[in-house]
């Protein structure tokens, strides 16, 4: 009884972490599954990269997030409240801007801002001007929206994002059609929020320098599937090292007799997995034995080599 | 209790500014100018017409009695008043006529009389006349069309702009979305029948000169098994008929923005569901000449617009139509339209 009890209490206290967690969510449409059993969650303050190809299956699960689609099976909850049961209090701590920011463009910035504020509760003009000169736009918000820059209507979209002062951030595509700089600026004004409000955020890309550069933790989703959910440090931080000695072939064995490390020849380098740490001391063993070492060097994996290699082949199922 | 009641009042107040939001989008799209503007020109082009009609209609009148400086329509008034007055007393006497047809006769005479006292000619176009007559004369089409206009991308233009997605990832249910739309078109549509209204006596009186709002008419004829039944004949004033008229008017293109509010939840884009809504109001009228004897046709909701015609004790079109029967079947239009939209809109998947 009490074990049962101190269990719920976990899962309370996991819960409260838990900003968004997504359980064993499928989602068929027309007999095809196009999001199959996904499991993942965000803590808060987190930044999560949905990172995947064309139809993998991204937006599909953004929008059930968000509740503009009903997961077939599973369940979605956000600050402790499913989406499907309680709506209203999950989607008060979400803000969105779901594949391109697509907003009145009759309207100016600002009356655009000020009706989805009506929608929320208690939202001072004060919060409004607040939002706006955070995302930058105060010089233009009068204007028109059809007047816009795609970049301005990105800010703009991400100010009726943040307008109710949400605990969760979903940014589907953000900085699709935005030029360099604009990324940049983008990228940092979400990074900054995560850390100072504490906001978490889940964005999906295609663009792996995007998701490498702003977030904390990256899942790989193809055909519907997470194929790999990790921090992006330990992703990228790989332990692999290769050498180019002038004997590769005594290398090799030395690495084998001394250090009982496996490793391979691949060209003119040797290559082996080991910790980093005893680097050094290898290096050492080497010179003792006098193999020459041209260079050696931590074999850095990009995301986009990992990204390409999980998702290889590109047939859409 | 109280708790409760602060409740539902802050709901209410949310629901006001949501329906404030739809309202100033409709606003801001410069709709309602637009129906102004085609209400204005349309109207002072009829008010002209009807005024040139009138004066070629005298001007030939005098011409062909030449002997007559002006033609004499009071001497034609008191000819028309004795005949009835004798088909009264007649009936009277026979007891041949049904004791229903004297009042409606004794009002037409009172109207021949107003005619006399006043001096004015029956023939003379006046505001009242113009007004009544054009909410007549539109109601099957170009009313309903300015209808369709204001709502027909109500939600439907939300998709095509993929706006939905905003408004339906708040802190709001999507029935509440939905109920504030519907409200704002509803209040659009009074306006818009307000507005014909002001425009129809501004440029009537203006044209015409005349009011006319004291004459007296008849109204409230009924289709009884086929027949006129005159028996609740009352007598109006030309004022009070144009409320009523346009109070009925109101109730017809209710059902017509209802309808266009469905289709508009049902298609994707803005051009289909004005396409689809036009399409069924010209099948309206096609219906009504070509296939009014098959009897499904009475229940088509554009065939049912008309209401005012019973009243006037106009022939009617298809049998087994009443006022009655009219009123209840744009009723269940209107409650089978807030259904679907309702049923559909809360449930979809939103995959714009």
């Amino acid at each position: 009884m009490s074990k049962v009890k101190v269990r719920q209490k976990e899962r309370i206290k996991l819960m409260k972490k838990n900003i968004l967690l997504v359980e064993n969510v499928t989602k068929v449409i027309n007999k095809k599954s196009i999001v199959k059993d996904l499991n993942f969650s965000i803590d808060e303050g987190e930044i999560l990269g949905f990172l995947g190809p064309n139809g993998a299956g991204k937006s599909t699960t953004l929008r059930m997030i968000v509740g503009l689609s009903k997961p077939t099976s599973g369940k979605i909850e956000i600050c402790g409240h499913s989406v499907t049961e309680n709506y209203i209090k999950s989607m008060s701590n979400v803000g969105c801007i779901i594949e391109g920011p697509d907003l009145y463009n009759y309207m100016s910035g600002i009356d655009n801002l000020k009706m989805f504020a009506a929608m929320s509760k208690d939202i001072s003009e004060k919060d409004i001007y607040d939002v706006v000169e955070l995302v930058g736009l105060k010089n233009r918000i009068k204007d028109k929206v059809r007047n816009y820059s795609l970049g301005m209507k990105q800010r703009l979209g991400l100010a009726q994002a943040l307008i109710n002062n949400p605990k969760l951030l979903i940014l589907d595509e953000p900085t699709n059609g935005l030029d360099p700089s604009g990324i940049n600026e983008f990228r940092n004004l979400v990074k900054n929020l995560a850390k100072e409000r504490n906001i978490s955020v889940l964005v999906s890309s295609h663009l792996m320098s995007e998701i490498e550069l702003m977030c904390d933790k990256v899942a790989i989703i193809k055909n519907g599937i997470i194929l790999k959910s990790a921090m992006v440090k330990d992703l990228l931080n790989t332990q692999e090292v290769f050498w180019i000695l002038n004997d590769n072939e005594k290398g090799r064995e030395i690495l084998k007799n001394h250090w009982k490390i496996d490793s391979k020849i691949v060209g003119e380098r040797l290559e082996s997995e080991i910790d980093l740490s005893v680097l050094g001391e290898i290096n050492n063993s080497f010179f003792k034995e006098g193999i020459m070492i041209k260079i050696v060097n931590n074999k850095n994996k990009t995301l986009e080599d990992l990204f390409l290699k999980l998702t290889e082949g590109n047939e859409i199922i | 209790m109280k708790l409760f009641r602060s409740l539902s009042l802050k709901e209410v107040l949310n629901l006001l500014k949501l329906i404030e939001n739809e309202v100033t989008k409709i606003l801001l799209k410069k709709k309602l100018l637009l129906i102004s503007g085609i209400l204005l020109v349309l109207i002072s082009l009829f008010a002209y017409g009807e005024n040139y009609k009138y004066n070629n209609t005298v001007d030939r009148f005098t011409k062909s009695n030449s002997q007559t400086q002006s033609y004499d329509w009071q001497g034609l008034v008191k000819q028309q008043i004795s005949d009835l007055k004798d088909r009264l007393n007649r009936s009277d006497n026979t007891n041949f006529n049904k004791n229903s047809s004297k009042s409606s006769t004794g009002i037409e005479i009172e109207r021949l009389q107003y005619y006399l006292d006043n001096n004015i000619n029956p023939i003379t176009p006046n505001a009242a006349k113009f007004t009544i007559n054009f909410m007549n004369q539109s109601i099957f089409l170009f009313l309903p069309l300015l209808v369709i206009i204001l709502s027909g991308d109500i939600v439907s233009g939300e998709f095509s702009s993929k706006t939905i997605k905003l408004l339906l990832t708040r802190a709001v249910p999507r029935w509440k979305i939905l109920l504030s739309k519907y409200i704002a078109i509803i209040i659009m549509t009074t306006l818009m029948i307000v507005e014909t209204a002001v425009i129809c006596i501004m440029v009537s009186t203006i044209i015409f000169h005349t009011g006319g709002w004291f004459e007296p008419v008849a109204t409230g004829f009924k289709v009884v098994s086929e027949k006129l039944d005159a028996s609740n004949v009352i007598k109006i004033y030309q004022w009070q008929n144009a409320i009523l008229i346009y109070s009925l008017g109101w109730i017809s293109m209710i059902a017509v923005a209802s309808i266009s509010f469905m289709v508009s939840v049902l298609v994707r884009s803005t051009a289909t569901s004005i396409g689809v809504m036009m399409a069924s109001l010209i099948t309206g009228s096609f219906l009504q000449f070509f296939l009014s004897d098959w009897p499904l046709v009475k229940y088509y909701f554009a065939i049912n617009l008309n209401l005012s015609k019973y009243l006037k004790g106009s022939y009617e079109i298809i049998p087994g139509m009443s006022f009655n029967f009219s009123i209840i079947v744009l009723c269940v239009w209107i409650c089978l339209s807030l259904i679907v939209s309702f049923r559909v809109f809360t449930t979809q998947d939103v995959l714009v």
